[in-house]
């Protein structure tokens, strides 16, 4: 539902749940600089407000409202950055105040429109931002993701990340993440999400109360293609592992809003998504090579990425084998029972989307940004419909475009 | 079936002990797609020395229980996840320090994947050839946990706990103990842990229950089963006194983490557990969290980051409470814990602060009935240690600040450790 131009409300009737999962959705330009900072402002929103500004005041205020939890977090969807404000309370019903959920949306208002955007909340949330980066690059498997798409996607949406870079936060200021803010509050394309047993009218004068935004454009383009002109490039890095970690990423040239998507999800499941997959089966299984394996698509930017850990002198036995498992797929070297376990696969997760809140709020996100209305049934119908030649089209559509390796030093004798 | 219905959480189970002892617990969820089942025995990755009726011991290596867990997914007709996926359905195990847990869910039918957990967990199927593959896969496995650090500080603190108590052991074990793994020991320590009568099944599903039950029992009433041997672990002689006081290591991270740990002594009785875990935890969440308005100093000053937190975990035998942070400032930070446990045994708490957060909890624990794999875990803990499911939650409502007192100032704090993990290399600065 439109509440103004750029501004929409989506509500997912539903009362299955114990709870009211709300989600407030701000999309601008994946941008190299203002990511970092935007990524700075949702943990500055969530962690004090001009009202209830100490921790201590809004811990207590939180519990008042029966521990209502409040989460800031930027997610890339593809060249677009989302920054979402997400809550949980608990369904009125079971605490018997029935003044609860209009409560929470005050609440949610104090923390949109009057922010505490001072210089002791900004140097805080400046370390501790820095910390979050600094742990996943600490950690070999996250680090090797985030290094991945940096190598490869050089230049583009891809490479940037959404969580944000130590370089620009070094140099970012209060005076960055204020205008950002008056952006996001102004500009910025926004969702309001809903999920849970409520009343849609009693939910629209909320709406209309407490998140009152004006008009503003909706964004378009965000969905697009990563592509260049570089080779397969290897690239290996070193650090005192026990595992070396590999991650293997393919151009798809096929994005969510394309026709052969289906298919390319058809693939991806059989190449490495489930223990089905020939990944699984001839890395793990029949080699023992490694505890975990899995491929994953991008489905904004149109990427295939395969990770796993091995022991270092295995490494490019794994790379050869993985190699090997792709070319299977565009071989057509597959039977009909790979396909049919897959989509039971694909379609198993799909049927499992109704039964969290994370997810319905996902996918309808997804239906509202591409404008479309695309029910569950609706995408495994499409699955359903994937046949082996477009499996192995979309597959061939695939271009290797990196390996990257974090190993041990080899030492000399 | 007996049946079990909650009017102030909404909530329906059934439950039955089936002819071969089987304990059946199934979680009635309408309007859900999906469907969870969860077969468990109460081997644990501590139980290393057991002994049955007739007073035989068996010593078992460490990691026996997670070993052997991953063989259990190989049967006669051949692995078992490729059966799982070809009936559209994702089937996956964990072991615990206390119990070791084979699940499946799925959002299709329901009954081949029922059955075929039931026929793969009541069978072993292993070789001398598989048992020698399989170490490869583990010992990857370690090494994947090895150098995630949180991990990694987990495994060092139990090491400093503990003298005696299998706790100190990593639940997977060692490359060693992972390689000195016989299929003998596998063998016997399958027959004397996977009996029917000592293992529990829970099913959390929006299918009619009656339906559910029917096949369960057609499926048991087939198989015939040796007689149950009566097992016990033999519980290892814990001193006081913690096995490190001090334990430095180094892995390649920005920031130095450490962890301020003290040694308490277990508890038998669930209830009383549960009781005092509640105490401390509602102090802890006083004192250590922003609840605390010097919390806000501690940060200012850079002692403390996002990464800190607290831990009660208070077992049969064996207890500890833990404080661990991210932080460059180590001697502040003990400082601090010093402080908190000063008040924390100081036990006073306001009447609208123990109200306050008594909200909090409640509200987390009907959330949780979200969760198919939280109420499936909870059923197959509460089951273990004879718990009733919804008397647990009630705990919480029935904490007094007489009975928080009672626990806290009790608290004997003499066996402490510290374990600090700091970084090879040298940290970039904003």
């Amino acid at each position: 539902m439109k509440i103004t131009e750029g501004v929409h409300l989506q509500v997912i009737p539903t009362s299955k749940f114990k709870d009211i999962s709300i989600s407030i959705r701000f999309m601008a330009d994946l941008h190299e600089e203002h990511a970092t900072i935007r990524s700075l402002l949702a943990l500055m929103l969530c962690d004090r407000c001009k009202r209830f500004d100490t921790k201590q005041k809004m811990s207590i205020h939180q519990d008042e409202l029966y521990g209502v939890s409040l989460h800031a977090q930027t997610l890339g969807y593809g060249a677009a950055q989302v920054l979402d404000i997400r809550s949980k309370m608990i369904h009125p019903s079971y605490v018997k105040e029935p003044s609860l959920f209009e409560d929470v949306f005050r609440f949610l208002h104090e923390i949109i429109f009057s922010p505490l955007l001072n210089e002791a909340v900004f140097q805080e949330s400046k370390k501790i931002l820095q910390a979050k980066i600094e742990r996943i690059e600490d950690e070999p498997a996250q680090y090797i993701v985030r290094k991945g798409f940096q190598v490869a996607g050089e230049g583009t949406p891809l490479a940037i990340s959404s969580l944000g870079e130590l370089e620009v936060l070094k140099k970012a200021t209060l005076d960055d993440v204020c205008r950002l803010y008056q952006k996001m509050v102004e500009e910025d394309q926004i969702h309001i999400l809903v999920c849970g047993d409520v009343n849609e009218e009693e939910l629209q004068q909320l709406c209309k109360q407490y998140l009152s935004f004006t008009a503003r454009k909706k964004k378009e383009g965000f969905v697009y293609c990563v592509s260049n002109d570089k080779e397969d490039v290897y690239k290996e890095e070193y650090r005192n592992v026990e595992q070396s970690n590999i991650m293997m990423l393919w151009f798809t040239n096929t994005n969510i809003q394309d026709k052969d998507y289906y298919a390319l999800r058809v693939a991806n499941a059989m190449f490495g998504q489930y223990p089905s997959s020939y990944l699984f089966q001839e890395v793990r299984e029949k080699n023992s090579l490694c505890y975990t394996i899995s491929s994953s698509l991008t489905a904004f930017d149109g990427t295939l990425s395969v990770t796993t850990g091995v022991e270092n002198a295995q490494i490019h036995h794994a790379i050869d084998l993985i190699k090997k498992q792709f070319q299977r797929i565009c071989n057509g070297d597959f039977d009909e029972q790979l396909i049919a376990i897959s989509k039971t696969m694909i379609v198993n997760s799909l049927l499992a989307t109704k039964d969290s809140m994370v997810s319905l709020i996902a996918l309808s996100y997804q239906n509202a940004i591409l404008s479309r209305e695309q029910a569950v049934e609706d995408i495994i119908e499409h699955i359903q419909k994937v046949s082996r030649e477009e499996i192995i089209a979309a597959m061939k559509k695939c271009e290797l475009k990196m390996t990257l390796v974090l190993r041990k030093e080899e030492e000399h004798a | 079936m007996r049946k079990t219905f909650n009017e102030r959480y909404q909530e329906t189970y059934y439950e039955e002990t089936l002819d071969n002892g089987l304990h059946v617990i199934l979680w009635h969820k309408p309007d859900y797609e999906k469907s969870l089942f969860m077969m468990a025995t109460p081997l644990g990755a501590t139980d290393l020395k057991q002994v049955d009726e007739n007073q035989k011991t068996y010593t078992f290596p460490a990691g026996i229980a997670h070993f052997l867990e991953h063989k259990m997914f190989e049967i006669e007709q051949g692995d078992v996840m490729d059966m799982f996926s070809n009936i559209g359905a994702n089937v996956n195990a964990f072991t615990s320090y206390t119990e070791t847990v084979y699940y499946f869910s799925t959002s299709s039918d329901f009954v081949k994947p029922l059955h075929l957990l039931l026929d793969f967990v009541q069978d072993l199927h292993i070789s001398e050839q598989s048992v020698e593959k399989e170490k490869g896969i583990i010992i990857q496995e370690l090494n994947m946990y090895k150098q995630m650090s949180d991990q990694r500080l987990l495994m060092e603190i139990f090491t400093s706990l503990f003298k005696e108590h299998p706790l100190k052991f990593d639940i997977g074990g060692d490359s060693e103990s992972v390689s000195g793994t016989t299929l003998q020991q596998l063998e016997e320590c399958y027959h004397i842990n996977y009996h029917p009568s000592t293992m529990v099944l829970v099913g959390v599903s929006g299918e009619d229950p009656k339906r559910i039950m029917e096949e369960i029992k057609q499926n048991q009433e087939a198989k015939t089963f040796p007689e149950a041997k009566k097992i016990s672990t033999v519980i290892w002689e814990e001193p006081k006194e913690v096995a490190r006081k001090e334990y430095t290591f180094y892995m390649d991270v920005s920031m130095p983490k450490v962890c301020v740990v003290y040694k308490l002594e277990g508890i038998k009785d669930p209830y009383e557990r549960l009781k005092r875990e509640w105490c401390i935890k509602i102090m802890l969440d006083t004192h250590f969290s922003t609840l605390n308005k010097d919390f806000q100093t501690w940060l200012d000053e850079g002692i403390l980051n996002d990464y800190s937190g607290c831990e009660i975990d208070l077992g049969e035998d064996y207890g500890f409470l833990l404080f661990f942070c991210e932080t460059s400032k180590i001697e502040a930070f003990e400082k601090i814990v010093e402080r908190v446990m000063e008040n924390i045994k100081a036990a006073q708490i306001e009447t609208s602060t123990l109200s306050q957060l008594k909200k909090r909890y409640f509200a987390q624990g009907i959330r949780s009935l979200n969760s198919f794999d939280d109420i499936a875990v909870s059923c197959v803990r509460n089951y273990f240690q004879k718990v009733d499911y919804f008397k647990a939650i009630e705990v919480l409502e029935n904490i007094t600040k007489e009975q928080i007192q009672e626990t806290c100032t009790s608290l004997k704090l003499d066996a402490k450790a510290k374990v600090y993990l700091k970084p090879e290399k040298k940290n970039i600065n904003l």
